[in-house]
């Protein structure tokens, strides 16, 4: 019994992060941010990947698939909802699906775009969407305001599914921000060595180094709980959505940390998946409600694993 | 993947539930108290434990185990530490100790040792850290120097020895020689405590009795049958025997335990404590379940042979700084009477004094964090070359 991901899928993310990065990786976030690129194009470049016609709920091999997939998107800022539509799967019914708060006016990022839009609840009901103009600004600057239409019944597994996959798409940007901080560290030097040099650098990059293998051990214990299509995977999504984003602010600290002055700048990739990341870490909810929402589901069913209560010696 | 435990494992698990509800006192918080019938319901439980071959779990039958997988290892490991530990100082001859005298010993002492660790009857203590030699094990400077009737005279200090008091074996650190780097020259000696040359002084500490003492080498004698592996070369032996014990301790177990009891153990109160405070309830849960993973992650790494020692690292850098976070959660959670002696029937908060005070040394134990870090630091700065 392996726990670790197959090596299939951890091939699959391979190809998908190759593509990405041969047209052109992070600077096509830049260029679409900045009015010169195309989103849609963007997603275009994996259709010849079986990216789209991925059904994470078919079975194990596609769920994975689907999680390296959206873990290479993230590794290039994922100018697009790819986990959304991934959630979708690719037959009838919405080409993609956000989780939203109860909120009068809830946002969906790359709500925009023509996909067929529902959003889910986190009882699993769904409602299809009418999407205003992105709102602009520098921080998710294709977030829109939604109107729901009329819930009705849907997948009781699809909220697990959207949120587990939009970890993914973080963890791969939080692994690619510790990449790019290895590298300039490495780099960069002064007082006449790298920085790479210094011990406080050194324990800086501990951090991100920790934060990160600690979320991707969650994110494929979620995923396994996600497949299982138990009942206790929307308690597991929401203990991996806390973590996700705690991680990211750790990582994004030191990454633009160690990176400097340069980092802010957009000629510099983490500073685009810094912003990039911004939308999955804030919608539905950010930090603090995701925690209040994980203990409100603790108190009915308490998180799953040997030391559980039942059974609990006093 | 699957992460669920298999049918053999969660056997496992409910054997030894069963063997610690049975033999196991409800208010057992560990063997080192200044009751000395913890220590003696920690004895008696290692020879349960041995007589099933529950005790070297992953020792062959010949050897006195079973032949489990490194997963029920992980099992066993995960289920006595959540109990608090009832093999008392024996869990050092499980995770290390035993493995390396299999790996490294002559049949003398393969014969000498390991039948009477798979049964439970004997305890050891690492002579390891000197007084000028903590984090810097190997700048050590305990000397082993050749005796004119052969064989060597010891001369040193060993400090924060646990167990020492109790222990009836020593495994020794020594320098033999000078080399030319400080990792030279060392060797690893096997001897019994009882040896004219050893004197044991405990030492009072907040972590409670039995953890530390000073162990003070003066003219102890020992021969070519107490090396274990080879002479000067004993550095090869330690560097395996700290890999074994990287993963030891299982302390996320207990950290899940404590936390998911907290609601129930302190009854009425809980309603009444601040949001932020169960917030951080809920993220330790959630840590705890992290390193539970990560933990696991490395075993199954290591028995694919895929590991890099920074994955353990980081699981160990992980598993004490969760141990410390759960300490200050379950003390804010038990509010005053974190302070001031806890009623003795109250066991709940007797073990999160317990807790606190132990998990003060989780980031020093076994290699400070510091190391830890270094090592990852290390790993992921020559990766990226």
């Amino acid at each position: 019994m392996s726990v670790q991901l197959s090596g299939e899928a951890v091939e699959y993310g391979q190809v998908v992060d190759k593509a990405l990065a041969a047209a052109g990786g992070i600077e096509l976030a830049r260029a679409i941010d900045g009015g010169r690129g195309d989103r849609q194009a963007w997603a275009a470049q994996l259709d010849g990947l079986g990216v789209w016609e991925l059904e994470p709920l078919r079975d194990d091999a596609e769920l994975e698939a689907a999680a390296t997939a959206c873990h290479a998107a993230g590794r290039h800022a994922a100018p697009y909802p790819v986990a959304e539509r991934l959630a979708a799967g690719a037959t009838d019914g919405p080409g993609a699906v956000a989780a939203v708060a109860d909120t009068a006016d809830p946002r969906v990022n790359h709500a925009d775009l023509p996909l067929n839009w529902a959003v889910a609840d986190i009882a699993g009901r769904l409602a299809p969407v009418t999407s205003g103009e992105p709102l602009g600004g520098r921080l998710g600057r294709f977030v829109c305001l939604v109107r729901p239409g009329t819930w009705s019944a849907g997948d009781s597994r699809l909220p697990a599914l959207v949120l587990t996959l939009q970890a993914w798409t973080l963890l791969g940007m939080l692994d690619r921000a510790t990449e790019l901080t290895i590298a300039h560290v490495r780099d960069r030097e002064q007082f006449g060595q790298p920085l790479a040099q210094f011990q406080t650098v050194q324990f800086a990059l501990t951090e991100q180094i920790v934060a990160n293998q600690g979320l991707r051990e969650l994110a494929k214990y979620t995923l396994w709980s996600v497949g299982t299509g138990r009942a206790a995977a929307l308690t597991d999504a929401l203990a991996l959505r806390v973590a996700a984003q705690e991680a990211a602010e750790s990582v994004f600290r030191v990454g633009h940390q160690l990176h400097g002055a340069s980092g802010f700048c957009d000629e510099t990739p983490i500073s685009w998946l810094s912003r990039y990341s911004q939308p999955l870490r804030r919608l539905p909810w950010g930090r603090s409600e995701s925690e209040r929402r994980l203990l409100t589901h603790l108190t009915e069913e308490p998180l799953e694993g040997p030391f559980a209560l039942e059974g609990a010696r006093a | 993947m699957d992460f669920a435990d298999t049918p053999e494992e969660a056997a496992l698990r409910t054997e030894l539930r069963g063997l610690v509800d049975e033999h196991v006192p409800d208010d057992f918080l560990g063997a080192f108290t200044d009751d000395p019938t913890d220590l003696a319901t920690a004895q008696a439980f290692c020879r349960l434990l041995g007589e099933r071959g529950l005790l070297m779990l992953s020792w062959p039958p010949e050897l006195g185990g079973r032949g489990g997988t490194s997963r029920q290892l992980t099992v066993a490991r995960e289920e006595m530490w959540a109990a608090h530990e009832p093999r008392g100082a024996q869990y050092m001859n499980v995770n290390w100790i035993g493995p390396t005298i299999q790996r490294f010993g002559t049949e003398q002492q393969r014969a000498t040792h390991l039948r009477a660790i798979a049964e439970g009857t004997v305890i050891w203590c690492q002579g390891f850290s000197e007084p000028g030699s903590g984090s810097d094990l190997a700048s050590l400077r305990t000397a082993a120097r050749p005796h004119p009737d052969g064989g060597w005279e010891v001369h040193g200090q060993k400090v924060w020895t646990s167990y020492a008091t109790m222990a009836d074996w020593i495994f020794l650190l020594a320098r033999t020689s000078t080399g030319a780097k400080k990792h030279h020259g060392i060797t690893v000696f096997l001897v019994p405590m009882t040896r004219p040359g050893i004197e044991v002084r405990p030492i009072s500490a907040m972590v409670g009795p039995h953890h530390l003492n000073e162990v003070f080498l003066d003219g102890l004698r020992v021969g070519p049958d107490d090396v274990l592996g080879e002479v000067d070369h004993g550095w090869t032996l330690v560097r395996e025997a700290l890999a074994f014990e990287r993963v030891g301790i299982a302390r996320y177990a207990r950290c899940e335990r404590l936390l998911n009891l907290a609601p129930q153990a302190v009854g009425e109160r809980w309603a009444e404590l601040p949001e932020a405070l169960k917030h951080r309830w809920a993220v330790a849960l959630v840590h705890a379940r992290q390193v539970r993973l990560m933990a696991r992650s490395v075993v199954d790494k290591q028995d694919t042979g895929t590991i890099d020692p920074a994955d353990a690292a980081a699981y160990r850098v992980a598993v004490t700084r969760l141990d410390q976070e759960v300490a200050e959660v379950l003390m804010d959670i038990v509010e005053e009477r974190a302070v001031g002696g806890p009623a003795t029937h109250e066991v709940f908060l007797r073990a999160v004094d317990d807790h606190w005070r132990y998990a003060q040394a989780a980031t020093l134990a076994a290699g400070s964090i510091e190391m830890q870090r270094v090592l990852i630091a290390r790993s992921a700065l020559a990766g990226a070359r």
